[in-house]
């Protein structure tokens, strides 16, 4: 696993040079993330053997047997069959660009406080394959978008997207889509204290189709690594600590002043 | 004579050729009828096996599972919509409502097992989430009407439209001529702290924005409620600005705004009522009303926002039998009025814009039918 410091982020109007921390899971198209499966396989000529996936390297594609021996079939001798079962279990290696866009939200003013704002948070991610090798497989991503409670130390997961994603000749092998989210900063009718959240970053996770994660991205340098998990299996709404470790719920301050409205 | 003798014995010589056709015809009609019986037995055996005709088994087949189906699938509250004039209102159509922050949308590959609830409000959920025991909604705005046009409605007259409603025997027929949101919610709780009034609206489906007035709005919930046990109970609540209760028919609780309470609504004032604070203002007290055990009756409840901005509808139930822990002001924590255990991240919801102590969100106590 690697993790590539990335020069300072201009992407947003709200987010300036925030240190990008980019966990690139960055599988290595060769080295095994296709479950070591034993299987039989078959080239054109019809001779075949039961092998287990070992890597495909130079246009080969070598094969343990079962008595530890190893075998190399080169690609275009393959038959159609196993070139397809390689080409939707060998996840492609990809690149992940993250735009994040805030804007406020039209909303009737006659019936809104100054103090009350609304912003939206969209984020375009673009899912680009960086190996030439065909890909038929459908990945998994998911974006998350988090926010910091004004009046706590509180972070709330305040939206949550997910994407299938196939990368074809049609597409270029590229593929786009966004999730938004509101961000609500406003007054408390307690009239004691401002509420809400603003936005503080993204978290975009790709998995391939047997759901190892492929590809990791984030703006969030507080998040670690091992808490991504935790992170993902919280509800929108959910309020956690920089640990990803579950929070209660902030509540409204009671005070005797509310007496006097 | 000795012809006559001979006569005989040439008679007596031909016996037996006589009694040979004799017998033999004899032979021949035994076999014939004894093939007949043969014939007929096996006839008749083979009537006695032949199996009775399947055209019923299906019908049997087919009738057994259409009736599970239905009672399993369908929600008793949607039996129990409103009035057929109102469903003859048409649908306007309105740009769908923004899917900010709204779940894992996209709608992927169909890994998540277990209800959805994260998309539910606190106003209730697309879809039944305890059939049978839901309480249906239905927002009407009398800003509009029901092409989506501006009316003329001002704060009195709204007023007198709440108050002809309920003298008309909660008749949703009257908010007929007024725009009707597009989609119905479902919920097992009627329990709303302090939100602003645009979001009521948005969670029916219509989208907040400059283009439309979050004000003069209402919401009627219809369901059933029951105690096993049955009980004596009555409501407290708070409703910025409408909170009308009423159970078999009978108006328990008039919790709408202090200034303009009696307007909606005959209400003869508790010795309970304006003690202390629910929400943004002082918390009523409904009537005693007694259910009887395992019987079911018809709950209606009306909440409503008059001039737009905040918005609450505190809904709790006081047991008789029951003593309750106070909060700071001495007033009782009272359990939230439900159906269903109210899921997690609904409650999650509530408890953000809910001061602690105003209610019991955890209590056992459930006016469930099934």
């Amino acid at each position: 696993m690697k993790i590539h410091i990335m020069p300072l982020w201009n992407g947003s109007n709200c987010q300036q040079n925030r240190l990008l921390i980019c966990f690139a899971l960055t599988a290595v198209f060769f080295c095994g993330s296709v479950s070591a499966e034993m299987r039989i396989w078959e080239d054109k000529s019809g001779i075949s053997v039961q092998a287990e996936f070992v890597r495909e390297l130079f246009g080969s594609v070598e094969l343990k047997k079962p008595d530890g021996s190893r075998y190399s079939i080169p690609l275009e001798n393959l038959s159609t069959q196993d070139m397809k079962y390689l080409r939707s279990r060998m996840p492609p290696e990809i690149e992940l660009d993250v735009r994040t866009q805030k804007r406020g939200k039209v909303r009737n003013k006659e019936f809104v406080q100054e103090s009350d704002v609304i912003n939206v948070v969209t984020a375009t991610v673009e899912i680009r394959q960086k190996s030439s090798a065909a890909y038929s497989g459908t990945l998994r991503a998911e974006v998350y978008l988090i926010g910091k409670e004004v009046a706590t130390d509180d972070y709330r997961l305040s939206g949550k997207g997910t994407s299938q994603v196939q990368l074809t000749e049609a597409n270029k092998r590229t593929f786009t889509f966004e999730t938004s989210a509101d961000f609500r900063v406003y007054e408390e009718y307690n009239k004691l204290e401002t509420r809400g959240a603003e936005y503080d970053g993204y978290l975009v996770v790709v998995f391939d189709s047997l759901g190892n994660k492929l590809a990791t991205k984030t703006d969030l340098s507080w998040l670690e690594e091992g808490e991504i998990d935790a992170l993902r299996k919280f509800n929108i709404d959910s309020f956690f600590g920089e640990n990803c470790r579950k929070r209660s719920v902030p509540r409204p301050r009671y005070s005797g002043a509310r007496q006097e409205f | 004579m000795k012809r006559l003798i001979h006569k005989t014995k040439g008679i007596i010589k031909g016996a037996p050729t006589a009694v040979l056709v004799s017998a033999g015809i004899h032979i021949a009609i035994i076999m014939v009828a004894g093939g007949l019986v043969v014939f007929t037995a096996i006839k008749k055996s083979d009537k006695k096996f032949v199996p009775p005709p399947p055209v019923d088994r299906p019908k049997m087949d087919l009738k057994k599972p259409r009736v599970k189906t239905k009672k399993a699938s369908k929600p008793r509250a949607t039996q129990r919509i409103s009035s057929k004039s109102v469903a003859s209102m048409p649908d306007i159509q309105l740009p769908d409502v923004s899917t900010a922050g709204s779940g894992m949308g996209g709608g992927v590959g169909g890994y998540e097992l277990v209800p959805d609830t994260a998309g539910m409000s606190m106003f209730g959920g697309t879809k039944s989430m305890a059939v049978g025991n839901d309480f249906e909604g239905t927002f009407y705005s009398l800003r509009y009407d029901r092409r989506g046009k501006k009316t003329s409605i001002d704060d009195p007259q709204y007023k007198g439209i709440i108050r002809r409603f309920v003298d008309l025997d909660w008749n949703p027929y009257v908010f007929s001529p007024y725009y009707r949101g597009p989609q119905k919610l479902y919920t097992t709780q009627i329990f709303i702290p302090v939100v602003f009034s645009e979001f009521g609206p948005s969670y029916f489906g219509i989208p907040s924005g400059p283009d439309f007035d979050p004000y003069l709005w209402c919401v009627h919930y219809k369901g059933k409620i029951m105690r096993k046990e049955g009980g004596k109970y009555r409501f407290w609540g708070f409703g910025d600005d409408v909170l009308l209760v009423r159970v078999n028919g009978k108006v328990v609780l008039n919790a709408s705004y202090g200034l303009f309470r009696s307007e909606l609504c005959e209400w003869k004032r508790h010795e309970e009522d304006y003690k202390y604070f629910m929400g943004t203002a002082e918390a009523a007290v409904g009537d005693w009303f007694e259910l009887e055990p395992g019987v079911p009756v018809e709950m209606e409840v009306l909440i409503g926002e008059i001039p737009g901005g905040e918005f609450c509808a505190y809904l709790v139930v006081e047991d008789a039998d029951e003593d309750y822990p106070v909060n700071q002001q001495g007033m009782p924590i009272l359990p939230v009025f439900k159906t269903a255990e109210i899921p997690e991240t609904v409650k999650d919801k509530i408890k953000y814009t809910l001061i602690p102590g105003e209610a019991d969100l955890d209590s056992d106590l459930m006016f469930n039918v099934y």
